[in-house]
């Protein structure tokens, strides 16, 4: 008895990264158009919190900053093949390979506080790596632990020596080791001697313990640990004394030992948690909390408030509630990601996108799938997911999903299918409005302002019902986990894994504001090359210079600059979001507010020539799409509201936060409890669990797996990793 | 709807990562020999015996941790050493947190299995299938002094030249990484057993021209006692781990 | 002058064996009442076997620091209990051979035999309660308190695995073998001898989590190997019918890793043979799955997870017993983990 004879039917709700993912991975040819997939969409547009549209004068619409990592192998991996099947003329696309659509952008930079209250940007442009993200694995990958640890220590080596050869007063150079005195019990010896006898209080003492370090390191396990964690300590403390003092006034100096510092607090919590050892990897300091592990190996308070520090949370949205007093992030996932993101990127550290997330990455991703004969239902909403009744269930027989229920927000004329890019010279892109022209009854929802993508908004035209065996064998669920405990009742109320998971793993709410400038940065006081900084004040903590996208839009009278900016969003005190019909235009207004104070008050730190009187951005400066621009006396904040701002609050659109200890709540899309069904995205247990791209594509994968065992799992790079 | 029918989800051998470090060190697809620096991808040819063995370690582990994590009902009685017949504390997972925290340097412990495999002298048995020789290569000097210079090959390309000389009959096991070539190497002195044996301290490792990469020298002096002699060749700069070298003086 | 590992093995083996048959045989001595159920009940344990638990009981206690007579009362329960298993084992298994006699079951009928298995149980029983004098009152509860719980992880251990075969289950993976052998095979073969003879050893003092590691790696790998001369082995010396396993349709690693490789149309045909019982199995169909076995190399694939785990324990032994003194006993646990996969 065997189903080979008809395709299985898929269906995949949700367009985000990790939804469209699992619908490439099952359609590729190696398949044999084995399974027949359609993908459920509300709304217009595909992308989720990654889509994007056009606005007026063609402007790029997102719903934050997506900057893509040179370590996203995975995510790279899908564009490339992406647009190497998709094969585009690039006589009449201007982004028609995938380095058109994605640059290197190697200058990060991160905001710190000085003493005086100013704010000053480090910025740095980490070095080039071999080879691109998505290209094949090679068998000489550079990370290792030993070469990790090792290149920690001769990064401190260096340091320490470069102030040893500013100090005249200490010329010495370190003695040549014979070859016995690498052999373990030398390097005991020498140890023991270093912690006994003071010496480590010299700078030549220090270098001479970091050599014994990097050899200990060298063959790890020859060493009772206890003694590399005593060393470690040592080594620490004494050099953070004898450089505090020089590194009081070198404020370059003293960022590198805040680097210094905390990585060697991150080795000896390696060491000290088994972390380095355990079969579980990392895992085991899941519940610890980044800042709080750190502190309790010995890192110093200083550096935990470093820029780079409130970048990582920054950069993770890691704030409880979307309050950012409250920063918390599990120890486990920080220090996988910065691992992941320093020592394995390719290429570069990141990589920009040269048109809206949606152009770039939605927009090739609909084209491949639509040539390989996927179906796109636009405009229909999720309402439930019906579980199989567990009292009609068999003895023995696993529980299924028996139904999907649907509202349908919109019919297309005709019948076929919604035809959803636009073209816009050359580049098909997602437009910020449905195309009204093709739905049924679409002057009448424009007029009357229907807002599809609005969890608010319930506006159906009818509601439709797809059941097990008849519309789908299997269920894909790719909504955002904000959305699980309106869509999912069932599962959430049978399952208690499924409860537990939305009672621990929690999503925050973002914002973000795009703003248009007539003058360019230089002008403004940042003379730099373009960059994305992070760190900085809340809100908004994070800025990108995006000026290269200007020349994707059509402007009449083109800026000269972009800037895009995005944070947090806390939640409405006091309030239930569900119950509040203008949640969602209070939120749009309070990131309306927040910019604006944002620009007049805390930009000028950042771009020195912002502010002409204190207190007062130059409003004069933003490009209205619509018309005025320039001085005039119109222009005051009233010009900001030309601009894009966006509150990013639907369920669907909140973040996922990895919190610490929440990193045992997720599940997996391999968990098999319920036999045609299997979820995906950046919130399930996807071996990197955190919000990115990366996790996404990743869970997609694993999503596909789930379902038809390929791709195999040593194939999903980095899934398997401590 | 008759659930004999419904399609059904294929049943998966494995739901979850390997999340030991065992990952970063294993090698992908390919002939070469695992490498220190191994990256976690691993190309979809046909698992080696490497690959299989390793990968069977990380199953075992995660088998016997999940289980004691679980933490059967009796588990709850071998808590502490402290014990009393009515003793009764029921926390498994406290097990498991000790579990945790037990330092196992597993990892570099069995790479260092993977890589040296049989030829080290002293250290792992001879694994039962790859047979009791060495990797390395094996001189023997004749009695009288006249160093024997014998070139074998030791890991797949490497050329290495063993120069020994010995008033007695001598055994010389080699292994070596391949990516030990062109880098600054040493080598320790060669040591018993036995604490008090004396060291076979007159030994070195150099690299001289391109044809043999590498050569090793080592001189035994007159009354020095039989048995096996074992000394690791390390990295100059970094100290790694790059080979081992075992002589053994034959007794008369 | 030292022995080779090769040689240590077997030599210990006798060693310690002899100890354990001699302290045994007060046990088995004819009583009454039920004296004919006493001569049945000496049967299999006087058929001989290795001796491994005891002597991996014995071993350790003495590595450990233990007097050699301290451990012999419980390596005389755990022989018992090893050969009450084995009793019930070949009831259940419907085995027609053990040891190169025919089982207890064929010769003197089921009834009979069930009742010889819980006879040497309870003998088990008594040998551990005769640990008291030697012992103590307090170790001699602990070491009981392990051998209740090697009890029942054994007994639910062989539960999961009638369930496969009653079931006729075709999908099970290696970590649900591993699982099932961990609870079956490894507590009273490897993790209840070596806790106990730590606990012996070390009067209580010393924690024993970790020996579950230990333990189960070793167990597991001894276990796999047992499979694995099953199919290859030389029928004399192992003992059991050659392919037997085949013939009873027991999910090995090597049986379930061939319902993972084969083609569908071939899965029919072996689910349809696991589906028989075993006296409408034929020797063509069992030849059939032994070959099937060859062709997709299954053997293969379960010796490398064996050689794994085998390394698995070599390196948990390092852990356990490398802050010990030297001693003949703590080489010889050292040399068992490579025996387990060398022996005929």
């Amino acid at each position: 008895m065997s189903n080979n004879a008809r395709p299985i039917k898929v269906a995949i709700v949700g367009g985000g990264c990790a939804a469209i993912t699992t619908a490439f991975e099952l359609t590729r040819p190696e398949h044999h158009g084995r399974y027949e997939v359609t993908v459920y969409q509300l709304g217009w547009r595909l992308g989720g919190k990654g889509a994007s549209g056009r606005g007026p004068a063609d402007r790029i619409e997102e719903h934050g900053l997506h900057l893509w990592m040179g370590f996203y192998e995975n995510a790279f991996r899908l564009m490339r093949e992406c647009y190497a099947e998709l094969n585009r003329d690039p006589a009449h696309c201007p982004i028609a390979d995938w380095r058109d659509a994605f640059v290197p952008a190697p200058l990060v930079g991160v905001a710190d506080q000085l003493p005086n209250g100013q704010w000053s940007v480090f910025k740095g442009a980490l070095p080039p790596t071999e080879g691109l993200p998505g290209d094949p694995p090679t068998s000489n990958q550079r990370w290792s632990v030993t070469d990790y640890v090792s290149r920690s220590m001769a990064l401190l080596r260096t340091l320490i020596e470069t102030i040893q050869q500013r100090d005249a007063s200490s010329p010495e150079a370190p003695p040549r080791q014979s070859p016995d005195a690498r052999s373990t019990s030398a390097v005991l010896e020498g140890i023991s001697r270093l912690l006994q006898y003071g010496e480590l209080a010299t700078l030549a003492g220090l270098i001479q313990a970091i050599s014994l370090l990097e050899v200990a390191f060298g063959s790890f396990s020859q060493y009772p640990e206890n003694i590399i964690v005593r060393l470690l300590d040592a080594v620490a403390s004494n050099a953070r004394s004898i450089l505090e003092s020089r590194l009081e006034h070198d404020l370059g100096l003293r960022r590198v030992w805040q680097i210094i510092d905390v990585t060697l607090a991150t080795l000896r919590g390696e060491i000290r948690f088994g972390v380095l050892t355990d079969p579980r990897g990392f895992d085991v300091i899941d519940e610890y909390d980044g800042r709080e592990w750190l502190r309790l190996n010995g890192a110093s308070e200083t550096s935990l408030n470093s820029g780079w520090i409130r970048a990582l949370y920054d950069f993770g949205f890691s704030y409880e509630n979307g309050d950012t007093a409250r920063p918390r992030i599990s120890a486990a996932q920080a220090v996988r990601s910065v691992l992941r993101a320093f020592f394995t990127y390719r290429g570069a550290f990141f990589w920009r996108m040269q048109a809206g997330m949606g152009d770039v990455v939605f927009a090739p991703l609909y084209e491949v799938l639509k040539k390989r004969g996927v179906r796109f239902a636009f405009f229909h909403r999720l309402e439930n997911v019906k579980l199989a009744d567990p009292h009609l269930l068999q003895s023995g027989e696993t529980p299924y999903v028996e139904a999907l229920d649907f509202d349908v927000q919109a019919d297309v004329t005709g019948g076929g299918e919604y035809q959803p890019l636009v073209d816009i010279r050359g580049l098909p892109c997602w437009p910020s409005r449905p195309d009204y022209s093709q739905l049924v009854d679409g002057e009448r929802m424009a007029r009357n302002g229907w807002e599809f993508e609005s969890h608010w908004d319930r506006h159906k035209v009818r509601s439709k019902t797809l059941r097990v065996g008849e519309d789908f064998d299997f269920v894909v669920l790719g909504i955002g986990l904000g959305a699980v405990p309106y869509v999912g009742k069932e599962l959430v109320a049978r399952d208690p894994r499924w409860r537990a998971m939305v009672d621990h793993v929690r999503t925050v709410a973002t914002q973000a504001f795009q703003i248009w400038m007539s003058a360019d940065m230089k002008d403004l006081g940042w003379p730099d090359q373009p960059i994305a900084v992070s760190g900085f004040v809340e809100p908004f903590d994070t800025w990108a210079d995006m000026r290269h996208l200007i020349r994707h839009e059509t402007w009449q009278d083109t800026p000269r600059s972009l800037a895009y900016f995005c944070n947090v969003l806390p939640d409405l005190d006091g309030t239930d979001p569900h119950r509040e019909p203008s949640y969602a235009a209070k939120q749009r207004e309070s990131v309306r507010q927040n910019a604006i104070q944002f620009l007049n008050r805390d930009v000028v730190q950042l771009w020195p020539n912002a502010t002409h009187l204190p207190g007062k951005f130059r409003w004069d400066v933003l490009v209205d799409p619509n018309g005025t621009t320039g001085p005039g006396p119109v222009a005051n904040e009233a010009r900001f509201n030309s601009q894009f701002w966006t509150a990013n609050v639907n369920p669907t659109d909140r973040y996922a936060l990895s919190l610490p200890g929440s990193g045992a709540y997720r599940i997996s899309p391999l968990d098999g409890t319920y036999d045609n069904l299997t979820i995906c995205g950046d919130w399930t247990a996807c071996g990197f669990n955190a919000g990115c791209v990366e996790a996404a594509v990743m869970s997609g994968r694993l999503a596909a797996h789930a379902l038809s065992q390929s791709p195999p799992l040593e194939d999903i790079v980095g899934y398997d990793h401590p | 709807m008759n659930s004999h029918e419904r399609i059904k989800r294929p049943k998966l051998d494995r739901t979850q990562p390997i999340r030991s470090w065992s990952t970063l060190f294993t090698a992908p697809a390919g002939p070469e020999a695992t490498t220190a620096g191994g990256g976690a991808a691993h190309g979809p040819a046909a698992p080696s015996w490497n690959d299989v063995v390793s990968r069977s370690v990380d199953l075992g582990y995660r088998v016997i941790d999940e289980y004691m994590r679980q933490g059967q009902k009796a588990a709850q009685r071998f808590t502490d050493r402290s014990y009393t017949p009515d003793s009764m504390t029921s926390d498994a997972q406290e097990i498991g947190t000790r579990m945790a925290q037990y330092a196992s340097d597993f990892t570099a412990v069995w790479l260092e299995f993977l890589q040296l495999g049989a030829g080290n002298f002293g250290r792992w048995p001879t694994p039962p299938f790859e047979g009791a020789a060495p990797a390395g290569s094996a001189s023997r000097s004749a009695p009288p002094p006249p160093p024997s210079a014998a070139t074998e090959p030791a890991g797949t390309d490497t050329r290495v030249r063993v120069a020994v000389t010995s008033p007695y009959p001598t055994e010389v096991s080699l292994d070596v990484r391949p990516q030990a070539v062109g880098r600054r190497l040493i080598v320790q002195s060669l040591r018993a057993v036995t604490e008090d044996t004396p060291r076979l301290s007159d030994v070195t490792i150099e690299t001289t021209d391109a044809d043999t990469p590498l050569t090793l020298r080592i001189r035994v002096p007159a009354g020095q006692p039989a048995g096996v002699y074992n000394g690791l060749i390390v990295e100059e700069e970094s100290g790694k781990p790059m080979g081992t070298v075992s002589l053994r003086i034959l007794p008369e | 002058m030292t022995t080779s590992a090769a040689d240590l093995v077997p030599a210990i083996l006798r060693e310690y064996g002899d100890l354990t048959r001699v302290a045994l045989c007060d046990y088995l001595r004819p009583r009454e009442p039920q004296r004919q159920l006493y001569s049945l009940v000496a049967d299999y344990p006087r058929r001989g076997g290795r001796m491994l638990r005891p002597s991996l009981c014995i071993a350790t206690a003495r590595a450990f620091g233990a007097a050699p007579e301290d451990a012999v009362g419980t390596a005389v329960a755990l022989e018992l209990f090893h050969n009450a298993f084995l009793v019930h084992d070949d009831i259940e298994d419907e085995s027609d051979e053990r040891r190169g006699s025919p089982t207890l079951h064929a010769l003197h009928g089921i009834p009979v035999a069930v009742n010889v298995g819980d006879a040497l149980t309870l003998l088990g029983l008594r040998a551990l309660l005769d640990n008291r004098t030697r012992l103590g009152t307090r170790l001699a509860v602990q070491v009981m308190e392990e051998a209740e719980r090697m009890a029942r992880e054994t007994v639910e251990g062989q539960a999961i695995e009638l369930g496969w075969r009653r079931d006729n289950a075709l999908h099970i993976s290696d970590a649900d073998y591993l699982d099932m052998v961990l609870k079956k095979t490894c507590w009273y073969t490897t993790i209840f001898p070596t806790r106990t003879g730590v606990l012996i050893g070390s009067r209580g003092n010393h924690d024993l989590n970790r020996f579950l590691r230990f333990g189960f790696f070793l167990g597991a790998a001894f276990q796999i190997q047992d499979d694995l001369l099953n199919l290859e082995g030389n029928a004399q010396r192992y003992g059991k019918e050659l392919s037997g396993d085949i013939w009873e349709g027991k999910r090995t690693l090597m049986l379930i890793h061939l319902l993972r490789a084969i083609t569908d149309d071939e899965r029919g045909r072996l689910a349809e043979f696991l589906s028989q019982p075993r006296d409408a199995r034929t020797l063509p169909d069992v030849q059939w799955v032994r070959e099937r076995m060859n062709t997709y190399g299954s053997l293969e694939h379960a010796r490398q997870i064996a050689h794994g785990l085998a390394g698995a324990a070599l390196h948990e032994y390092g852990l356990l017993y490398a802050g010990l003194p030297d001693s003949r006993d703590k080489q010889f646990v050292q040399a068992v983990v490579t025996w387990v996969l060398e022996r005929r």
